[in-house]
This record gives structure tokens, C-alpha cells and sequence, in this order.
């Protein structure tokens, strides 16, 4: 059900604007919305330039703290975090201290400003030493692959290369240009002659690997011509520099061996720094952003000389608790009164509550469109028919069960990770209880497994010829109760939003399906034919109510929605569809498994079953949604609606997002630059 | 020969409507999908648009089903 919300206006006087806001931020129950009067001024100092800077100096402390916590991620500081996550079982969201300005951030700024210098030399050692490990790497590989070029190089000292008055230059070339290598051979033969050598090879898929000998009196030259544009040289670190190659990989290699403890011990400094500090950060940064909602709801304040009021909506049945907690905290010096009595607002922001039971299925609502503000809210609904509609599809009571077994498992393993399996688990769990009960009606057990080990059928087997019919027409019986269900909550709604043209539209298309089922049942011998006269003025006023609901188009679109509603109806053959088409492929498994050697029938019936689970898990799922968001929520369900969000409560990315886009210190840029 | 009929002209029937189907979900999806990369929150929408042309393959089966039902000798 959608919670009956009031719109409310709070009124006090000017110097009081500050604390209410506070005192709204940590009541936590009213959204606030801009102020809808004459208001002839903005509140007291909204709008300066010092109010401005204000909210961006709060920005700026807000993305510095997370700039920092985001770097505890592979430090001490992710055990910290991940600890109150695990317990709880949920991420831990900080709790602002009570009154959010018992943190002032000019302290937090002082203490940032302390701590940042060091904070980002230790940021920068560590960078310096991961961009000298990633550097190594990729020479060493480099090197190795040209070493393999020229194993006689390999074997060479610098000072037996110093003896020979050679040097070796390694080269990269880009190996979209292969013909380089043939150019570059040509241009050093113009340059020293027959007296160089030079080898090549494919490094990767991104350039070729070059080895190049020649006499140290050519050095110049060659230089000069490896300037030249489309050639890379590969300057070694000056470390490398003056060594030859062999000698050259041997000592990357031995520093690439030093580098992680170096590494580990400059990430062991940076988190000295932070860690001991994170949680209070944490606090710090919930308070700094509550302060900043606070600066922000400002705006939303309507103000006279002396006095400030705010509007905005909170459940009505918390109205006086609202009411009191203020009048509470400000000594009566505020005034609450609810604006929205006895009026339908549909601008009203939307807040769902549903049974624990059917609380699941809520986001499968809201991932179809929030309901609008006193529209209706299917939760409850979806909640009894998605399960029923998904095990009737399935309705076999292996299958069922290892639905249920995975569901359960996974919920157990990967609950505290991915919250949002853990909140629709309950959907499945559903789903595959409806599964074993109606496998228990049909007598399924991996589809005619169950017959033939003697499981009894309550009603009939979906595998026998005789059970499509009966199968087809419950399909169609269950379409005709949701549709009718449907327009129902329909007729209701065009009711409520005193909509005489749905209204009519939705009565006379009940007249007309009423018609239609009534001839169904002459038509198949269950109505007596003295039926026949009232069925026809059924469907006939059916008819004519449509069609004057259509207005000017009414006798085109008329007969179109008529028939849209015997196909909605129709729509859930669906149903009986897809289970069958189900049993048919348990029941094709099971046949192969007694085809040829009983190990190849037992892989060929194991591989169809779990290719049927896999669709059994997914096809129903969406065949019962698609029927419920087309079929179901078309004749009623009306969407656009604005989700509810109470002051002080934080929403996803809200400050976050404000404060990213301030870019700022240097920290930030650097976490950035890491992530 | 009769029965053999019996199963083409079936299999005609939700073959004809289940082509039908795809040719018009081809369509629609590429057009509900262009839409969903342009504003992510229309993907509820587009998964009902491109649900809708399955009702056709639903009734083919219907047809099916009542031609091997009701004609079968």
C-alpha cells in the first residue's frame, strides 16, 4: 500500500531557521520541498558569497575524506571497514553526531591541511615505486625477448663489449610499420656502412623489438638518425644505462625482487598516517555532509523580515510526532500544520509499505515505474501471483527443490555481498515452493520420472495427451481472474480520480468480458441456450459503453480495446505454454537416457534436465512478470511517481556526487589518477 | 497421411505466428534498446514493449494445440 503522506508547513521565527533545519535533518521524517507562498526574501544570508564558498569549502573537505578513505581499500583500512559490514550484515552507513554541527570544519580543515602534505609525499613514494615495478616488468620482458635475439650478446660483459669498442642500442618499433625495419636497415648502412648489426623480432601485439650493435665511434650518427621520427628508442633507466643488456636484465630483475617489500613497507607508512584516523573521518564526513544537506535545504526556505517557514511531506500518521519532537527541541517556538487536509495532491512524493511477506516484490514493481501518489500499489498482489503463476509453469517437484536448494545456498553465501539478491531471494524461495506444490498436483518428479517410481498425480500429468485442454482453459481461467482483478482496481481508480471516461471504459469492458466468458459457456454446452439473449446484451452494451468512452474515435478504438482484452486474457495460455513445453523436454531426457549405453543416456537425461532447470529458472520468471506488467498492471497501474526521501536520511551518491565534481586538493587528484 | 497433415498444418501455426514474432521483436528491441542506452530508466518500458508481440506465438500454440486436439482421428 502507498502511505498516506500530508504536506505540511512549518512556520518560526528567523532566528530559529538554523535549528529546525538541524532539528528536521535528525528527525529524519519529513522531505522537504521548496516553499510554495509569497515569500517576499530569501532567508538570512542565503545566496552570498560567503554562503556559497561556505558550500564549497564543505565540498572540498567532503571529497578530501573520501579521497583518503578510498585509499585504506588495500591497507588495514578495508579490514576496518568491512568488519561493522560483516557483523551487521549490511554496509555500515556512519551515523552523524548528534547535532551536526558538533563538528566544525574549520578544525577538520586545519587538521587536513596538517596531514596532507605527508599523506601525499607517502602517496607519491608509493606511486614512484608501483610505476618503477610496472616499468621493470616491461623491460625485462623487452630485454629478455631481445636477448633471445642475439644469443651471442647475451654472453658479452659491458667490459667485453668496452673491449670490442661496441654498444647495443635496443629499439622498439610499432608494428603496424614492419617495413621501418628494412628502411632502418638501409638508412645505417648509408650512414656506417657494412659495420653495424641489427636484429628483430616481434615483442607483442604492439611493436617489434630491435637489437642494435655497432662501433662507439658511430654513436653520434646513429643517434642522430634513431631521432628520426617512427623510430622508438627505448632509453633504459639511468640506473641500466651504461650497462650492457645481459648485465642490464640481471639487475632489473634483482630490483624487481626488492620492490614489493619496498613496496609493502611505503604502503605500511601511508597507512600509519590514516588508519588510526579513518572511523573518526568517517563521522567527521557524515556530519560535513549532513551540515552541507543542511546549507542546501536552506534554499528551500521561504522568509519574511522575521520569520521562516518550510514546507515539505512527512507520513501523516507521524504528523504529531513530528510535530511534538519540534515544538520539543524549539521550546514551542515553531508552528506545524498540515496543509493537504482533505485534498488529493498528486504531486506527493510516493512512500511504499507492504506486508514483510510481500515486501520483496516490491522492486519488482518499482522496476516497472513507481506508482503514482494516491494511485493504487500492486505489491500485495504481485506478491500472491508472480510465485503461483512461476510454480505453475514449473510445477515439478525435483526441479523445485534444487531451485529452492541453489536459492538457499546462495542467499546464505552470497547475501552479505550482493544485497540486492539477498533482498529478491524471497521471490525465488516463493517461486520454488509453488513449484514443489503444484509438481505435487501434477505428480512430477523431473517430468515422468514421477510416474513411473509411483508418484501419484492430485489432478492429472501435464506429459498425456488428455491434459492440454484442461491445462489451456486453467491457463485462460487464471488470465480471465487477473485481467478481471485488473479492471476492477481499474474501475476503482478512474473512481477516486474522478476519471468518467476510464471509468466507463473500464466498466463497459468488464460488461463485455463477463459477455464473452458467459458465450464461452454456451457455446461449450455448460450455460443452458436461454443464456444466449442476455450474454448478447452483455456484450453488446459492453460494446456501446467502450465505444462512448472512446469519445469522437469511439467506435474505432472501441472494438480495439475489446479485443486487446480478450488477447490479454488469451495472453496467459502463456502459462500452460511453457509448462508443457517444460515436461515435454523432461520427458525427451528421460526417453535418450534409454538410448544406447546406460553411462551416455545417464550424461545425455543429466545435461537435458539441467539445460530445462536453467530454463525452468529463467523462462517462467519472465513469461509471469511480462503478464503481470502488460496483462495486469495496463488495466489500473498508474507510474511517475517520486519516491519518498526524508531529510537526513542519505541518499545513494547524494553528497558524494556534489563534492566530486569539486575536484580541489591534491589527494583527490591523486586517488583519482589510482582509480 | 491424415495425421501427418494434422502435424504440418500445427506446425504451420506456431512456426508462421512464432517468425511473425521474432520479425516484429527484432524491431522493437533494437529500438527499445536504443532508447534504454539514452535513459537506462526506460528499461522497465522497454522490456514490456518487447514482451507485447509474444501473445502472437501464445495463440499460435493455441491454434496448434486445437488442431491436433480436436482433429486428431
Amino acid at each position: 500500500m502507498l502511505v498516506p503522506l500530508a504536506k505540511v508547513r512549518i512556520i518560526g521565527r528567523s532566528q530559529d531557521l538554523a535549528r529546525t533545519v538541524d532539528a528536521l535533518h535528525r528527525l529524519r521524517r519529513v522531505e522537504l520541498a521548496p516553499a510554495d507562498s509569497n515569500a517576499t526574501e530569501a532567508p538570512v544570508g542565503l545566496g552570498t558569497g560567503e554562503h556559497e564558498r561556505h558550500c564549497d569549502q564543505l565540498r572540498l573537505l567532503i571529497a578530501t575524506l573520501d579521497a583518503l578513505d578510498a585509499l585504506t581499500d588495500d591497507g588495514p583500512g578495508r579490514a576496518v571497514r568491512e568488519q561493522p559490514a560483516r557483523a551487521s550484515g549490511a554496509a555500515a552507513e556512519p551515523t552523524p553526531p548528534a547535532g551536526a554541527t558538533a563538528v566544525d570544519p574549520r578544525a577538520v580543515a586545519r587538521e587536513l591541511a596538517a596531514l596532507t602534505p605527508r599523506v601525499e609525499a607517502l602517496i607519491g613514494a608509493v606511486e614512484l615505486l608501483r610505476s618503477e615495478q610496472a616499468v621493470l616488468q616491461r623491460y625485462v620482458a623487452l630485454l629478455r625477448g631481445l636477448l633471445e635475439l642475439a644469443p651471442e650478446l647475451a654472453i658479452l660483459e659491458e667490459r667485453e663489449l668496452a673491449a670490442l669498442r661496441l654498444t647495443s642500442v635496443a629499439l622498439l618499433l610499432s608494428a603496424e610499420s614492419a617495413m621501418v625495419v628494412d628502411l632502418l636497415d638501409e638508412a645505417l648502412a648509408d650512414i656506417v656502412g657494412e659495420r653495424f648489426w641489427l636484429l628483430s623480432a616481434p615483442i607483442d601485439d604492439d611493436g617489434i623489438g630491435c637489437v642494435l650493435v655497432h662501433p662507439q665511434e658511430d654513436a653520434d650518427a646513429v643517434h642522430e638518425l634513431l631521432g628520426q621520427e617512427r623510430i622508438r628508442h627505448v632509453p633504459l633507466p639511468e640506473p641500466y644505462a651504461r650497462l650492457s643488456l645481459r648485465t642490464s636484465v640481471e639487475s632489473m630483475e634483482r630490483r624487481l625482487e626488492e620492490l614489493p617489500a619496498e613496496l609493502a613497507a611505503a604502503q605500511e607508512r601511508l597507512n600509519e598516517q590514516i588508519a588510526p584516523r579513518v572511523q573518526a573521518w568517517r563521522t567527521e564526513r557524515a556530519a560535513l555532509a549532513a551540515q552541507l544537506e543542511q546549507l542546501d535545504a536552506l534554499a528551500l526556505a521561504g522568509a519574511t523580515e522575521r520569520t521562516f517557514h518550510l514546507a515539505g511531506w512527512t507520513p501523516r500518521a507521524e504528523l504529531s510526532c513530528v510535530a511534538a519532537s519540534l515544538e520539543g527541541e524549539l521550546g514551542g517556538r515553531v508552528v506545524v500544520e498540515e496543509l493537504s487536509e482533505g485534498r488529493v495532491d498528486r504531486d506527493a512524493p510516493v512512500l511504499m509499505r507492504s506486508a514483510r511477506a510481500a515486501r520483496p516484490f516490491q522492486p519488482l514493481v518499482r522496476f516497472f515505474d513507481t506508482p503514482r501518489a494516491h494511485s493504487v500499489d500492486p505489491t500485495g498482489l504481485v506478491a500472491i501471483f508472480l510465485p503461483l503463476m512461476f510454480g505453475f509453469m514449473v510445477a515439478d517437484v525435483a526441479y523445485g527443490a534444487v531451485l529452492l536448494g541453489i536459492v538457499l545456498v546462495a542467499r546464505a553465501r552470497l547475501g552479505p555481498r550482493y544485497p540486492a539478491f539477498r533482498e529478491l531471494s524471497p521471490v525465488l524461495v516463493a517461486g520454488a515452493v509453488w513449484a514443489i506444490a503444484f509438481g505435487i498436483v501434477f505428480g512430477e518428479v523431473l517430468g515422468n520420472v514421477g510416474e513411473r517410481i509411483g508418484v501419484p498425480a492430485l489432478w492429472l500429468r501435464r506429459d498425456s495427451s488428455d491434459a492440454v485442454v484442461p491445462l489451456l482453459l486453467l491457463g485462460v481461467a487464471i488470465g480471465a481472474v487477473h485481467v478481471v482483478l485488473g479492471l476492477v482496481l481499474g474501475v476503482s481508480q478512474s473512481r477516486r480520480d474522478r476519471d468518467r471516461r476510464e471509468l466507463l471504459g473500464h466498466a463497459g469492458t468488464l460488461i463485455f468480458l463477463a459477455g464473452a466468458f458467459l458465450l464461452a459457456g454456451v457455446a461449450a454446452g455448460v450455460l443452458p441456450s436461454a443464456a444466449t439473449t442476455p450474454v448478447a446484451a452483455a456484450l453488446i452494451a459492453g460494446l456501446v459503453i467502450v465505444s462512448v468512452s472512446g469519445g469522437a474515435l469511439g467506435a474505432i478504438i472501441g472494438p480495439l480495446e475489446l479485443l486487446g482484452a480478450i488477447t490479454n486474457v488469451l495472453s496467459y495460455l502463456r502459462l500452460a505454454a511453457v509448462g508443457l513445453a517444460s515436461v515435454y523436454l523432461a520427458v525427451v531426457a528421460n526417453k535418450l537416457a534409454g538410448v544406447g549405453p546406460i553411462w551416455i543416456g545417464v550424461v545425455i537425461a543429466a545435461f537435458l534436465h539441467a539445460l530445462n532447470l536453467l530454463l525452468a529458472a529463467f523462462t517462467p520468471s519472465v513469461q509471469a512478470l511480462r503478464l503481470h506488467y502488460v496483462e495486469f498492471f495496463g488495466k489500473f497501474f498508474i507510474g511517475g511517481g517520486r519516491p519518498f526521501r526524508p531529510f537526513g536520511v542519505p541518499q545513494p551518491g547524494s553528497a558524494t556526487e556534489a563534492a566530486s565534481g569539486q575536484g580541489g586538493s591534491g589527494i583527490v587528484a591523486r586517488v583519482k589518477e589510482r582509480e | 497421411m491424415s495425421n501427418g497433415l494434422i502435424a504440418i498444418g500445427a506446425g504451420l501455426a506456431i512456426g508462421l505466428s512464432a517468425l511473425g514474432t521474432g520479425l516484429a521483436q527484432a524491431r522493437i528491441g533494437a529500438a527499445a534498446m536504443g532508447a534504454v542506452a539514452e535513459k537506462p530508466e526506460l528499461l522497465g518500458r522497454a522490456i514490456l514493449l518487447v514482451a507485447i508481440p509474444e501473445t502472437l506465438t501464445i495463440l499460435g500454440f493455441a491454434v496448434a494445440a486445437m488442431v491436433i486436439v480436436l482433429l486428431k482421428v
